[in-house]
């Protein structure tokens, strides 16, 4: 498989919220934390993937994997809790104590042992990783301008919320697995 | 009285556990296993976390040894497993590494809540989504009830209940998008519920 059509697979076809249902978060209400929280999850995401493969590269136990997969993205997570405290004091604030949840996100540990899983080699797993970041990015973006049209909308009560955002999400999955 | 009995909208970090959760609700053996799972990584740690809460003041602390915790559980669990049933390990996947993610995700929706009842509660309605979701998407999409399969090699039986032919399943039930949108459903159903109890 050419490493292009990798990157695309792993951003479109394999979308990691769309196929693997990985990443789903609550930042996606916000428009302005999509960009910043989406960047560092997609440059967390490649050096976690990186790190993974190194660690696999010397030890091929599956426990090995989960420890330095787990531990690497716990201080990845906190590194960029701390840099993103100070380069966005504001957005901070508002998102409030939901960053450690942004940023340790599902798809970081998904996507680094996704590649292990897969045993890409150096190229594949750098591809990898940055198609699933862009895709990440991408679909966060799609979902946020969907439900922002659908909020205006008049939908009855027990449905806005979490419930409508499942609904839009499966329905989006839906039209990517038909590719 | 207010929201207080929707549970799901006070507490959005369980609907995103159960989203990561979703793509092992195909089968109703995972489903109950993974709570299972979910019940050793959350609320063991949890419950020893809530007697060093009055020693250790920094949420940052705790949280650290609440993960820490469920790592080494998590690890301990994938050893069994492995050694025990393959086919399970197999079948759960890198899931089964994001067992952390979902505990963690459920610590942090407790807020610093930490009682008993509380702890209990949320991993109880965590548990009876999963296996609402696991009940229906194997019903409706592979036509039979599986409780014991994956695990045979380990308890010596099989146990599955076919329920009807396989030209009335319906495929998109154990897709991934079919249970987004189930579980959509399901929390909307809920929230009809709490409303109807804000009511009353």
């Amino acid at each position: 498989m050419s490493l292009i059509s990798l990157l695309l697979t792993a951003m479109v076809l394999h979308n990691v919220v769309a196929y693997h249902s990985l990443g789903i978060a609550s930042h996606l209400e916000h428009r302005k934390a999509i960009l910043p929280v989406g960047t560092i999850i997609a440059f967390n995401t490649m050096v976690s993937s990186l790190i993974a493969y190194f660690v696999f590269l010397f030890s091929k136990s599956f426990i090995a994997n989960t420890v330095s997969v787990i531990i690497v993205n716990i201080l990845l997570s906190i590194l960029m809790t701390n840099q993103f405290k100070k380069l966005f004091p504001v957005l901070y604030q508002e998102l409030d104590f939901n960053v450690e949840i942004l940023i340790l996100n599902s798809v970081l540990i998904g996507v680094s042992l996704l590649g292990i899983t897969k045993e890409y080699n150096l190229f594949e797993t750098f591809f990898y990783s940055l198609g699933s970041g862009i895709g990440y990015m991408l679909m966060s973006y799609l979902f946020h301008s969907l439900i922002s049209e659908l909020n205006n909308d008049p939908i009855p009560k027990p449905l806005r919320g979490w419930p409508l955002y499942l609904i839009v999400l499966g329905f989006i999955s839906l039209i990517f697995s038909r590719f | 009285m207010g929201n207080k009995l929707n549970f799901f909208k006070i507490h959005s970090l369980v609907v995103l556990a159960l989203v990561i959760s979703l793509p092992l609700t195909t089968i109703l053996e995972t489903s109950y296993i993974y709570a299972l799972f979910v019940l050793g990584t959350f609320v063991i740690p949890t419950i020893l976390i809530s007697f060093f809460k009055t020693k250790i003041k920094s949420p940052s602390i705790l949280m650290l040894v609440h993960a820490l915790l469920s790592l080494l559980i998590t690890v301990i669990l994938q050893i069994l497993v492995n050694q025990l049933s393959n086919p399970l390990f197999t079948a759960l996947g890198i899931y089964f590494d994001l067992l952390f993610i979902v505990s963690f995700m459920l610590y942090k929706s407790l807020g610093k809540d930490y009682k008993l009842s509380t702890i209990f509660k949320t991993w109880s309605i965590y548990a009876i989504t999963l296996l609402i979701l696991g009940i229906i998407r194997e019903t409706v999409g592979k036509g039979t009830i599986t409780f014991m399969d994956l695990i045979s090699s380990f308890t010596g039986h099989i146990v599955t209940f076919e329920l009807f032919p396989s030209k009335y399943e319906l495929p998109l039930a154990i897709q991934l998008s079919g249970g987004l949108i189930l579980l959509g459903l399901i929390l909307m159903i809920y929230n009809l519920i709490a409303e109807r109890g804000n009511e009353v």
